[in-house]
C-alpha cells in the first residue's frame, strides 16, 4: 500500500511519524521527577540581583516588593546604578561592587544576572558552586566553551537555571512549535529568520569613566580597554570582546525558537553557510535532517517555518499560518504538546520550589547560544563551518576550533 | 603561495591593493598605529580579513606566511597600540613559527599591556612550544601576569608544569596559590591531589570555596585521565563538606561511571535535602550499566514510587520496561498504575515490547482516568504498534471497539487502514461513524472507493462522517475518483458529492460549483450554492446575490449566508453593495447567526438612517450586544439636532450590559450631552483623576527622574519640566472597569510619561488593598509615601497588582506615575478592603 505522503494528508496528519521521538524531552522533563523535593511555596527565596542597569532594573522591579522571592542584594559596578537600584528596594537591601560578595550572602538563595555578555558565564558558573538558582540573561554566554562550562556547572551543582530566552513563555511561540513539530505544515524544509547584525573588534578612543564607575570590574575577564561611553551602557553589543552583537542578542530569541520548533534542544546544526553576494545577507545553516535556516536580513516577521504543505510565521504578538486550516484543528493526544511555562519569571519560581527544569533551562540556553554563536563565526571567518552537534566541536577546520572558547584577562579565570 | 596572494588582493583590495602579507601588514600598520577610530577600525578588520582568510583549511603555507609577518611587526619599532592588535591576530593565526616571538615578548622589560597580549596568544597557540614558553614565563612573571599564565597552563592542561605548580600552590602570594591549585586541577594529575587537598585544609572563606570548587575539578580530570580510583576517593571526601558538593560528587559518580557507587546514589534518592534528592535522580538516571537499574529495582519492590518508574523509564532497558509492566500489572495504587501505564508511551515497541501492548489493550475499557491514559499510550507509542491494535479490532467491542479506532485514528498509519475500512461496515453506527473519521485521519487515497460507497447508501450520520473523510483523503488520485464520481451520479448523491468537492478545494472545484448551480436538481443547487458561500471566490457572489433575488427560500438562506461571508472582503471597495448584502439579510432570515454578520455590516457600512432597522432587535436575545454595538455606531452618526434621540439609544444600549468598549463609548457620549454616569465607581475604582502630562521619557529614562509631583501636587500650579509647561487637567474615565486610557485621553504615547492624581476621603481610618493595572510602568505614593512600584512593559490587566495600604480618616492623596514604551498606555486603580470587597469611599470632582 502507497505511503506516500500528500499535502492533505500532511495539513491533517499528527507528528506521530515525523517525531515523536524528537518531541519526548522538551514534554517530558526530567527535573520534574524530583518534584516532591523541592522547599514549600511559604518558603522564602531571597534573590540577588547582579547587573541593576536596563535590563537588570526590569528584573529587579518583578521582585522589589515581593514577599514570597525577595530582593535582598544587588550588585553593580557602577555605584549609581546600584544605589538606584536598593533605594527601590528598601532600605535594607544589600549593596556590592563585587559580584562574589552576593554570592557569599546567606540570604541569597538565587541570582538575577543582568550584565553585558563576557562576564554571564563567569557569575553564572560561580553563583552555581555557590549553591544559587540562576536567572541568567540571554545570550548565555560569549563563546560555545562557556556555554556548554554553564550547562555542566548546573547539572553538577543541581540548580534551577533560566535563561531570559522568554519568547517560550509566550503562547503565540509555543503555539508555532506544537505546530510544526506535529507536522501540520508538513516535513519542514526551510526556517527563515529575520536577525542580522554581527560585532567587530573594538576601537574607540580613551574617555573618562563617570565617577564611581569601577570600569576594571566591568572589563573583567575581556581584554582590557579604557572606557568610551559608546562601551556603557548602551553599546558594548556592538564590539566582539564583549558580545556577539544582534546575532547573538536577538538569535537567543529567534534561533532559539527554531531550536524549539525543529525539535533540536538537544543538538545544532551540521553545516553554516556565511552570506553571499551582495544582495539580502543571510547566514545558511543547514540541519542533519536537511532542514535549512536561513538567520539575516529575510522579508518575514521573527520566524517563518516553512513545510511541504503551508508556512507557519510567528513573532512576539504575531501568528500567521497559511493555509488557515492548519491552526484551527486541536492537537490530539498523538501530537507534540509541549510545556506551558506560566511566565519567564513565574516559571523560573515555581521550579525552584519543585526543582524541576524550567522552560528555558541551560541546557536549551547553551544549545541555542551555541548556534547564534556559529552564525557569527561563519560570518567572520567567511567560510563553510562543519559542526558536530554531538561533540559539540568543528570539524576539519582547527582555525576556526579557536573560536570556540576566548582568551580570559589575568587574573580572571572560568 | 598563488591563492593566498590572489586571495589578498581580492580582501584587501577596496581599502589597501596588496599582494603579498608583508605588503599588506606594511599598508595598514599607520591605520593601526592612529590615534583615529575609524582608521584603526579599517586596518584591524582588514587584517582580521586576512588572518580568517589564511587561516581557512588547506591554506597552511598561507597562514603560516602571515603569522611569520605578523611575528615580524612586534618589535619595539613598531607602536604599541599596534602590537597589541598585531597579538590579537597571532591569537587567531598563531602557530609554532610565532611561539619565538611570542616568547620574548612575554619576558621581563616589554611593556604590560605586550607582555599580557603574548601571553593570551599563547594561551591559544595549539603547538606545544607554546606550552614550553609558557612554563619559561612562569619563572619570569610577576603579579597578574604571573596568574594569567598559571590559569593558560592550566587551559593547555600542561603535564610538565605540574612540578612548578605544585611549588606555586605553596607559595605565600595567596592569587598565585589559588591559581595554581586551580590549574593543577584542570591538569588531573595525581601527584596533584595532596596538594589541592592540604589547601583544602589551610584557606578559609572564599578561597576555600576555589580550594572545594578544584577538588571537584581536580577529580573530573583524573576520570578523564583515566585515574578512577583517585577520582572516586576525591568524590567520596567532597561529598562530606555539604549538601551542595554531596549533590556535585553525585554527579561525579555518575559521571565517572562508578559502579562502586550505586548503593550510594541510590540512597540518596531519598536524601532530605532537595540539591542532594535532584543530583541522585539525575546520578541514577544517568549512569551506565545495569547495576542501577537493578538497585532502582530492589527500591522499587520495597518502596514503590513514582519516583523510581519514572528514573526507571528513562534509564530505558528490559529491566526498566519490566519494572513498568510489574507496576501497571500488580501494584494497587492507583496513581502508580496510571503512571507506568502513561511511561509506556515513552518506549518503542519493539519484538520485546509486545507484553506492554497486551497490557496496555487489556487494561483498555477499564474506564475513566484509565482509559483516557491508555488511548494516549497508545497513541503516541512508537513502534509497530498498529498492527497489533488492527488485529485486536476485530475482536473488540462496543467502547473498547470505539477507543481502539480513535488509537489507529491518531496513529495515522496504513498499516490500521485495512482493519479501519472493515470496521465501516460494522452493524454498530456509532463504530461504523468513528471508523469513517479514522480513515479520513489516515488519509489513504486508497480509501476513495469505499468511502465513495457510503456516501451514496449511508445514512446522514455514516454520510457526513465519509464526507468529512472524503475531504481528508490525499493524493490526485482522490481528486480525480470524486470527480469522476460526481460526474455519474445524480440526485442526491451529486449534491453529497458536490459537497465533498467544495470542501476538498481542488484546483477547478469553484467552475463546478458555479455550473452545478445551474443544474435541474434542487438538491444539486442548494449543495453548489452552499459551496460557493464558503469558495472564498469573489467570482461566486454573483450568482449568490442572484439566487438572493430569484431563488427558492432554501437557496436565498444558502445564498445569503454565502453573500454575507463575502461581505467583509467587497465592504472596503463597494460599501454601498455590502451594505444591500446586510440590509437583505435583516430583511430576509431569521438565523442569528445571518443576524449578527448583518449587524455587524450594518454598523461598519451604514448611515443613521438605518437606526430604526436595528432598534427592534435590541430585545432580549442573542442578538441584543451585537445590535447595540451597531445602534451606538450609527447614533454616533446622528447630526447635531437630533442628540436628543442619540441619547436616548446611549440609555438604551447602557442598560444592556454592553462590552467594555461600547460601555465607555455610551458614558461618553451621554457624558457630553450633560449625563453623568459612572459605571466603575460601583466595582471600587477610582475615575476622577488630574492628569499632568505628557513628559518625554527616552529610553525609560523617567523612571530615575523624579519630576515635582513626587515631592508634592499643587493641582492650581503649572509644572515646568526641561522648559515646558505642564498643567493638570482633570480626566473622568469613562471606562466601566475604571481604566484611564491615556492614548484616549489625549496624550501621546511613546515613549511618554504621565503623573495621574486623585483624593479621596474615607470616614475613618481602615486597611485597604489598593489594585491597580498599568501599561506599561507604574509607581504609586500614598499620601506622599511611595507604596508600588512596577518596572517592566506590559499591557493593561485589571487588578493585576495588589498592594496593602493603611487609609487615614479624611481625605487620602493618591499619586501614580505611569510611563509608556509604546503604543497604547494607561492604568487603573481600585480600592477594596482587604477581604477584596470595593471600599465605600467618596472622590475629590473638581
Amino acid at each position: 500500500m502507497s505511503r506516500r505522503v500528500t499535502r492533505r494528508r500532511f495539513l491533517f496528519r499528527s507528528a506521530h511519524a515525523l517525531g515523536t521521538g524528537m518531541a519526548l524531552p522538551a514534554v517530558l522533563r526530567s527535573g520534574s521527577i524530583a518534584s516532591a523535593a523541592g522547599p514549600s511555596a511559604n518558603d522564602r527565596v531571597g534573590i540577588g540581583f547582579i547587573g541593576t542597569g536596563g535590563r537588570g532594573s526590569d528584573h529587579l522591579s518583578v521582585y522589589a516588593q515581593s514577599r514570597k522571592f525577595p530582593a535582598v542584594a544587588v550588585c553593580d559596578v557602577e555605584a549609581a546604578n546600584r544605589q538606584r537600584a536598593a533605594k527601590s528596594v528598601g532600605p535594607e537591601c544589600g549593596q556590592h561592587n563585587d559580584y562574589r560578595e552576593v554570592l557569599e550572602r546567606k540570604d541569597v538563595d538565587a541570582v538575577v544576572i543582568s550584565t553585558p555578555d563576557h562576564w554571564h558565564a563567569m557569575m553564572a558558573i560561580h553563583a552555581c558552586e555557590a549553591g544559587k538558582d540562576v536567572f541568567c540573561e540571554k545570550p548565555l554566554s560569549l563563546t560555545i566553551v562557556q556555554a556548554r562550562a554553564m550547562a555542566n556547572a548546573a547539572r553538577r551543582y543541581e540548580r534551577v537555571f533560566q535563561t531570559g530566552s522568554q519568547q517560550r513563555s509566550s503562547g503565540e511561540f509555543r503555539r508555532a512549535c506544537e505546530l510544526v513539530r506535529s507536522g501540520r505544515i508538513g516535513k519542514i524544509r526551510e526556517v527563515m529568520v529575520n536577525v542580522w547584525g554581527t560585532s567587530k573588534p573594538c576601537t574607540l578612543p580613551a574617555e573618562d569613566p563617570p565617577a564611581g564607575m569601577d570600569w576594571d570590574r566591568w572589563i573583567g575577564p575581556a581584554p582590557w580597554r579604557p572606557f568610551n561611553k559608546q562601551l556603557h551602557p548602551y553599546h558594548w553589543r556592538n564590539y566582539r570582546d564583549f558580545s556577539g552583537g544582534s546575532m547573538t542578542d536577538w538569535g537567543a530569541h529567534h534561533l532559539d525558537i527554531v531550536q524549539w520548533g525543529l525539535g533540536m534542544d538537544d543538538s545544532g546544526p551540521v553545516e553554516i553557510l556565511p552570506p553571499e553576494g551582495t544582495g539580502p545577507q543571510y547566514v545558511t545553516y543547514r540541519y542533519a535532517n536537511g532542514v535549512v535556516v536561513k538567520c539575516g536580513e529575510t522579508a518575514v516577521q521573527g520566524v517563518r517555518f516553512v513545510g511541504d504543505y503551508g508556512k507557519i510565521n510567528v513573532n512576539r504578538g504575531y501568528f500567521q499560518a497559511a493555509p488557515e486550516e492548519v491552526a484551527t484543528e486541536p492537537l490530539g493526544p498523538a501530537d507534540v504538546n509541549l510545556y506551558r511555562s506560566p511566565g519567564h519569571h513565574e516559571d523560573w519560581q515555581q521550579c525552584i520550589r519543585t526543582r524541576g527544569r524550567p522552560i528555558t533551562d541551560v541546557e536549551i540556553g547553551a544549545r541555542s547560544v551555541t548556534v547564534c554563536h556559529l552564525g557569527n563565526i561563519a560570518i567572520w571567518l567567511n567560510r563553510k563551518l562543519q559542526w558536530d552537534p554531538f561533540k559539540e566541536q568543528m570539524v576539519g577546520d582547527p582555525e576556526a576550533a579557536r573560536w570556540l572558547d576566548r582568551p580570559t584577562r589575568a587574573p580572571y579565570h572560568l | 603561495m598563488l591563492s593566498f596572494l590572489l586571495a589578498l588582493v581580492f580582501l584587501a583590495a577596496p581599502e589597501v591593493g596588496v599582494s603579498t602579507p608583508e605588503a599588506l601588514l606594511g599598508e595598514i600598520l599607520p591605520g593601526l598605529a592612529s590615534t583615529d577610530s575609524a582608521q584603526i577600525d579599517g586596518a584591524w578588520r582588514a587584517l582580521e580579513r586576512a588572518c580568517f582568510e589564511a587561516g581557512r583549511p588547506g591554506a597552511e603555507n598561507e597562514r603560516k606566511a602571515l603569522s611569520l609577518a605578523i611575528a615580524a611587526k612586534l618589535g619595539a619599532d613598531v607602536p604599541e597600540s599596534a602590537r597589541v592588535i598585531f597579538l590579537r591576530a597571532l591569537e587567531i593565526v598563531g602557530k609554532g613559527e610565532a611561539v619565538p616571538a611570542l616568547a620574548k615578548l612575554i619576558a621581563p622589560g616589554n611593556p604590560s599591556s605586550i607582555r599580557e597580549g603574548a601571553r593570551r596568544a599563547l594561551d591559544t597557540n595549539p603547538h606545544v612550544n607554546a606550552k614550553k614558553a609558557l612554563r619559561h614565563a612562569l619563572g619570569q612573571a610577576e603579579g597578574s601576569l604571573r596568574v594569567g599564565v598559571i590559569h593558560s597552563l592550566g587551559v593547555r592542561r600542561d603535564f610538565l608544569a605540574t612540578g612548578d605548580l605544585i611549588g606555586i600552590a605553596e607559595d605565600s602570594d595567596l592569587a598565585a596559590k589559588l591559581a595554581a591549585v586551580e590549574a593543577l586541577a584542570e591538569i588531573g594529575d595525581v601527584s596533584a591531589v595532596p596538594v589541592v587537598e592540604e589547601a583544602l585544609s589551610n584557606l578559609k572563606g572564599p578561597e576555600l570555596a576555589v580550594a572545594q570548587r578544584a577538588y571537584l575539578r581536580l577529580a573530573d580530570s583524573l576520570v578523564r585521565n583515566d585515574e578512577r580510583g583517585q577520582a572516586r576517593r576525591i568524590y567520596d571526601k567532597a561529598a562530606r563538606i555539604s549538601p551542595a558538593h554531596k549533590a556535585a560528587a553525585l554527579i561525579g559518580f555518575a559521571r565517572a561511571g562508578l559502579q562502586s557507587e550505586i548503593e550510594r546514589i541510590a540512597s540518596a534518592l531519598d536524601d532530605p535535602d532537595p540539591q542532594v534528592g535532584g543530583a541522585a535522580v539525575e546520578a541514577a538516571s544517568r549512569i551506565t550499566g545495569d547495576g542501577m537499574t537493578k538497585a532502582l529495582l530492589v527500591r522499587l519492590e520495597r518502596d514503590p514510587s513514582v519516583k523510581l518508574l519514572r528514573i526507571l523509564a528513562r534509564r530505558r532497558g528490559p529491566g526498566a520496561r519490566a519494572a513498568l509492566l510489574n507496576a501497571a500489572r500488580n501494584t494497587q495504587a492507583a496513581n502508580l498504575r496510571l503512571e507506568a501505564l502513561r511511561l509506556f508511551g515513552d518506549f518503542s515497541s519493539d519484538r520485546d515490547g509486545r507484553d506492554a501492548i497486551d497490557l496496555l489493550l487489556s487494561a483498555l475499557g477499564e474506564g475513566g482516568e484509565v482509559d483516557r491514559v491508555v488511548e494516549t499510550t497508545l497513541s503516541r507509542m512508537r513502534g509497530p504498534v498498529t498492527v497489533t491494535i488492527a488485529e485486536q479490532l476485530g475482536k473488540a467491542s462496543g467502547d473498547r471497539k470505539l477507543a481502539l479506532i480513535r488509537v489507529l485514528g491518531a496513529r495515522r498509519e496504513v498499516e490500521g487502514l485495512q482493519a479501519l475500512e472493515s470496521a465501516a461496515s460494522d452493524a454498530s453506527l456509532p463504530v461504523r461513524t468513528a471508523a469513517l473519521q479514522a480513515i479520513g485521519q489516515v488519509g489513504q487515497a486508497s480509501s476513495v472507493a469505499l468511502l465513495l460507497g457510503i456516501l451514496v447508501k449511508a445514512g446522514d450520520a455514516e454520510r457526513g462522517a465519509a464526507i468529512g473523510a472524503l475531504a481528508r483523503l490525499c493524493g490526485d488520485e482522490s481528486s480525480t475518483a470524486i470527480v469522476a464520481a460526481f460526474a455519474r451520479a445524480e440526485g442526491a448523491d451529486r449534491a453529497v458529492l458536490l459537497r465533498v468537492i467544495a470542501l476538498r478545494r481542488d484546483p477547478g472545484s469553484v467552475d463546478r460549483l458555479k455550473k452545478a448551480a445551474g443544474e435541474p436538481s434542487s438538491l444539486v443547487r442548494l449543495a453548489a450554492i452552499e459551496g460557493l458561500g464558503f469558495s472564498n471566490d469573489l467570482s461566486a457572489l454573483p450568482i449568490l446575490l442572484e439566487v438572493i433575488e430569484k431563488g427558492t427560500e432554501a437557496e436565498q438562506s444558502l445564498a445569503l449566508r454565502g453573500a454575507l461571508r463575502f461581505g467583509d472582503q467587497i465592504a472596503r471597495d463597494d460599501r454601498s453593495k455590502a451594505l444591500a448584502i446586510y440590509l437583505k439579510a435583516l430583511d430576509i432570515s431569521e438565523d442569528p447567526k445571518d443576524l449578527s454578520m448583518a449587524l455587524r455590516g450594518i454598523a461598519e457600512t451604514s448611515g443613521p438612517e438605518n437606526l430604526k432597522r436595528i432598534l427592534p432587535h435590541l430585545k432580549k436575545g442573542p442578538l441584543q450586544r451585537e445590535a447595540g454595538r451597531a445602534a451606538l455606531r450609527l447614533a454616533q452618526r446622528l447630526p447635531e439636532d437630533q442628540q436628543a434621540g442619540a441619547k436616548e439609544v446611549y440609555e438604551l444600549v447602557l442598560a444592556l450590559d454592553p462590552d467594555h468598549t461600547t460601555a465607555s463609548q455610551c458614558v461618553r457620549r451621554l457624558r457630553r450631552l450633560g449625563v453623568d454616569v459612572d459605571l466603575a465607581r460601583k466595582r471600587g475604582f477610582v475615575t476622577r483623576w488630574w492628569i499632568l502630562a505628557p513628559f518625554p521619557n527616552p529610553q525609560g529614562s523617567l523612571w530615575e527622574k523624579a519630576l515635582p509631583p513626587e515631592s508634592g501636587v499643587d493641582l492650581t500650579k503649572p509644572v515646568e519640566s526641561e522648559g515646558e509647561k505642564y498643567e493638570w487637567k482633570m480626566y473622568h474615565t469613562p471606562s466601566p472597569r475604571g481604566v484611564i486610557d491615556l492614548a484616549d485621553a489625549g496624550y501621546s504615547s511613546e515613549f511618554a510619561g504621565a503623573y495621574l492624581y486623585a483624593e479621596i476621603s474615607v470616614k475613618s481610618a481602615c486597611d485597604a488593598l489598593f489594585k491597580m493595572g498599568s501599561d506599561d510602568q507604574i509607581a504609586c505614593w500614598l499620601n506622599g509615601v511611595k507604596v508600588h512600584a512596577y518596572r517592566a512593559s506590559r499591557g493593561l490587566e485589571v487588578d493585576k497588582d495588589t498592594v496593602e495600604v493603611k487609609l487615614t480618616e479624611g481625605v487620602n492623596r493618591i499619586l501614580l506615575k505611569i510611563l509608556n514604551d509604546t503604543l497604547d498606555w494607561g492604568a487603573c486603580l481600585r480600592i477594596t478592603d482587604r477581604a477584596g470587597k470595593p471600599l465605600d469611599f467618596a472622590q475629590k470632582e473638581s
